[in-house]
C-alpha cells in the first residue's frame, strides 16, 4: 500500500490572499508567530508530514489584497521547533541570492534544532527588483539562474557529506566552479540524515530537470488530470535519466481546498474569500509582475496583448499554469 | 550592574545544554547572552548562532539573545532580515555581535575574499551594520495598518528604498518585514585593538573590551556607546567588580561555555545582575527606549 503524503502550504492566515481579512484572522500583529504556531500544530495533529514557506526576500510594491510580509524561514523553522514533534518544516531558499556555506550553517544547524525536521525547497528567484536587494543590477538570465542553482545544491550537499559528525571531524571540500568557488571544511555538524531533504518545484523544462537530478519530493500544480499525468511521467523519466531510481522522488500534487461542514458552507467561505482577494487592489500590477511585462500602458478592458510578452520561464507552476489558461481562453 | 554572556558553543554543546545554560543565565538576571559559533571559537558545533536565537526566543522570555553574524560575508539584507524575524519573534529582545574578523573556515569559503587587510575588514563592516541600519529603518512608524474593512495593509509611501551604492556593496531596499518590536537589533561588537575602536564603537551600542586602556579608546571614538568589559567567568566577585570599576566599564561581559554557564550565572548574581524594565533587550542595557539608526559615513 502507498502512503499519501501531505503537505501544507504554510503562511500565517491560510494561503488564500483574501484570508487575512477574515473575521477569524488575528491581524494585531504581523508577523503573527502564534498564528504559524496554530497552523503547524493542527496540520500536526491532522497527520501531515511537511508544511512548506514560500519566500521572496524583496518587498512587494504597489496594493495588492494580501499581506505580503516576509521573514526567515529558517528562522521560523527554528522557532516553530518547539510547538511539534513530528511535522517537518520546508523552507524556500533563493540560489540566485545565497551563498551555498552559508546555506549549509544555517540548514545543518536548524536540523539539529528541530531534530533532522528541515528540507529546503531551492528557488532560482525571478525578478531584477530582488536582484537590486543583492548588489545586482538585474538577475541573471534564465538559463544561467539554473545553471548556478546546479552548482548551489552539488556544493551545498558537498558541504553536508564532508560534515563533522558526533564521531569524525569534517574534511575539506574544494570545488572551483563557474559560479562558485569555494575550498572550506563545514563548521557546523552534519544533518541527521546526512543532509536536508529537497522538495522541488517547477515547470519549466529548466526547472523541472533541477528537481529531477536533485528532489526528493516535487510540489507539482496540473489543473488537469491530463497535464498533472503527464508531468507526472515526465519527472519520473527525467529521474531515470539521472540514473535515480524513480520511485526516490514523491510527487505532491497541489490543491487548494475550501474546507466547510457542508458543502454550502465551503462555497460559502470561497465566496468571503474571493470577496476579500478582489476589491481594491492593484490587479494590473500584480499581473504585470507574474508576466514579467508592464501592462500599464494598455487599456484594462483590453486584450493581453499577447504579441507583446515574454516568454515566461518562471519556476513557479502557477505562474505557467495561469499563462496556459490565458492562451487557452483567447483562442 | 549590567552583565551579559559571551557563550561559546562547542562540539557537544546539546540542544538541552544550551537552553538549560540560557535558562540559568536568565534566571540571574544576566541582560543577553551572545551565542559564539564555530566561525567565533573556530571549533566545530552543532549550532549556528542566528538560528540557535529562533529557537531560542521561543524558550526564553527575558534575556536578550545576541547572535553572532558575519558583519563581511554573505549578505546584508539577509541579516537584516534574519535578526528582524528574531526581533519580532522575541518581543523586542535581539541583538548582533558583529563577527568583524575572518575566521579560518571562512577564508575560501564565500565569493568574497579578504586579501587587503584588516582595515578594509573593519571598514566593510562599518559599511555593512550601516546598510542594516537602513534596512531596519525603511518603515516609517505607521506604515504598516492592516485595516480588514479598506483591504490596506501598508501605506507605500511611509515604506522607503534605501538605495545604498558604495564599492563593496549595493543594495536597494526596502526591507520587506515590518518594524519589529524594537525597531531593530543591539548590535555588540568585539573591540581588540584601537584601530578596531575606533571603527566599530561608532558603529555599535555595545562595545565588549578586554582591558581598562581598550575601554577609554572606545569610549573616546563614541562617547554615546556602552562599554562592557569582557571577563573569564573563574575570578572571584571582588575581583571582577574592582576591574571593572578600574576600567569604569558599566558592566561585564562573562566568558562561559555550556559546561560553565552555572559558575557565570553565579557570578554574575554574586555582582548583583540586573536588568532594567521595559522588556527589551536595549531596555534591559538601559539604551535608550528607541534605538537610534545613525547617519550614513559616506
Amino acid at each position: 500500500m502507498k502512503r499519501m503524503h501531505l503537505s501544507l502550504n504554510l503562511t500565517e492566515y491560510g494561503r488564500h490572499s483574501g484570508g487575512w481579512r477574515h473575521a477569524v484572522s488575528d491581524v494585531s500583529r504581523i508577523p503573527n508567530l502564534e498564528a504559524y504556531r496554530h497552523a503547524v500544530r493542527t496540520a500536526e495533529r491532522g497527520l501531515f508530514d511537511q508544511a512548506f514557506i514560500a519566500d521572496t526576500p524583496v518587498h512587494n510594491w504597489g496594493r495588492s489584497s494580501a499581506t505580503t510580509t516576509r521573514i526567515d524561514p529558517l528562522e521560523i523553522a527554528a522557532a516553530l521547533s518547539t510547538e511539534t514533534e513530528h511535522i517537518a518544516i520546508i523552507a524556500t531558499l533563493s540560489t540566485s541570492y545565497n551563498e551555498p556555506y552559508d546555506v549549509a550553517r544555517r540548514a545543518a544547524s536548524v536540523d539539529t534544532i528541530t531534530g533532522g525536521r528541515i528540507g529546503i525547497n531551492y528557488v532560482a528567484s525571478t525578478g531584477d527588483a530582488t536582484a537590486r536587494n543583492f548588489h545586482r543590477a538585474r538577475q541573471l538570465p534564465h538559463d544561467e539562474r539554473y545553471a548556478r542553482s546546479n552548482e548551489f545544491i552539488e556544493v551545498a550537499t558537498k558541504l553536508w557529506a564532508n560534515a563533522p559528525t558526533a564521531d569524525r571531524p569534517g574534511s575539506r571540500v574544494v570545488h572551483h566552479g563557474r559560479f562558485f568557488d569555494v575550498d572550506a571544511v563545514l563548521d557546523v555538524r552534519q544533518p541527521m540524515h546526512g543532509r536536508p531533504l529537497i522538495v522541488q518545484a517547477g515547470s519549466s523544462a529548466e526547472g523541472r530537470d533541477l528537481a529531477a537530478r536533485w528532489a526528493d519530493a516535487i510540489y507539482a500544480g496540473g489543473s488537469t488530470l491530463e497535464r498533472a499525468q503527464e508531468y507526472y511521467q515526465d519527472i519520473k523519466a527525467r529521474a531515470a535519466a539521472y540514473g535515480r531510481d524513480p520511485d526516490s522522488i514523491k510527487v505532491l500534487l497541489g490543491i487548494a481546498p475550501f474546507l466547510g461542514d457542508t458543502a454550502e458552507e465551503a462555497a460559502e467561505l470561497q465566496a468571503v474569500l474571493d470577496a476579500n482577494h478582489a476589491e481594491g487592489a492593484d490587479l494590473v500590477g500584480h499581473l504585470s509582475d507574474l508576466l514579467e511585462y508592464d501592462l500599464r500602458a494598455h487599456d484594462p478592458e483590453g486584450p493581453l496583448p499577447f504579441d507583446l510578452l515574454p516568454e515566461v520561464k518562471s519556476a513557479s507552476v502557477s505562474q505557467a499554469t495561469l499563462f496556459t489558461r490565458m492562451r487557452a481562453r483567447r483562442t | 550592574m549590567i552583565i551579559t554572556a559571551q557563550l561559546a558553543l562547542g562540539p557537544d554543546s546539546t540542544l538541552d545544554a544550551v537552553e538549560s545554560a540560557v535558562r540559568g543565565l536568565e534566571a540571574a538576571g544576566v541582560a543577553a547572552v551572545c551565542l559564539l559559533d564555530a566561525a567565533d571559537t573556530g571549533a566545530a558545533s552543532p549550532f549556528e548562532s542566528t538560528t540557535l536565537c529562533g529557537r531560542l526566543a521561543s524558550t526564553t522570555s527575558e534575556i536578550g539573545l545576541v547572535a553572532a553574524n558575519s558583519a563581511l560575508y554573505g549578505f546584508p539584507y539577509h541579516l537584516a532580515r534574519r535578526l528582524a524575524t528574531v526581533d519580532h519573534f522575541s518581543d523586542g529582545r535581539s541583538g548582533w555581535l558583529l563577527r568583524t574578523g575572518t575566521a579560518a573556515s571562512e577564508q575560501s569559503a564565500y565569493d568574497w575574499r579578504s586579501t587587503r587587510g584588516r582595515t578594509a575588514e573593519l571598514h566593510r563592516a562599518a559599511e555593512y551594520a550601516e546598510i542594516a541600519l537602513e534596512l531596519w529603518n525603511s518603515w516609517e512608524d505607521g506604515a504598516q495598518y492592516p485595516d480588514k474593512v479598506t483591504g490596506d495593509y501598508k501605506d507605500d509611501s511611509r515604506i522607503h528604498a534605501i538605495d545604498y551604492r558604495s564599492l563593496a556593496f549595493r543594495v536597494e531596499g526596502p526591507l520587506d518585514v515590518p518594524p519589529s518590536p524594537q525597531r531593530r537589533p543591539v548590535l555588540f561588537a568585539e573591540v581588540g585593538t584601537a584601530e578596531e575602536a575606533g571603527y566599530l564603537a561608532p558603529a555599535v551600542d555595545v562595545a565588549l573590551v578586554p582591558d581598562a586602556a581598550l575601554a577609554e579608546a572606545a569610549r573616546e571614538a563614541d562617547p554615546t556607546t556602552l562599554v562592557l568589559l569582557v571577563l573569564p567567568v573563574d575570578i572571584p566577585a571582588a575581583e571582577a567588580s574592582r576591574r571593572r570599576t578600574e576600567a569604569a566599564a558599566a558592566g561585564v561581559a562573562l566568558e562561559c561555555s555550556t559546561d560553565t554557564a552555572d559558575a557565570a550565572a553565579a557570578l554574575a548574581a554574586a555582582l548583583g545582575a540586573t536588568r532594567a524594565p521595559g522588556g527589551t533587550l536595549a531596555a534591559a542595557l538601559g539604551l535608550a527606549e528607541t534605538l537610534t539608526h545613525g547617519g550614513r559615513a559616506a
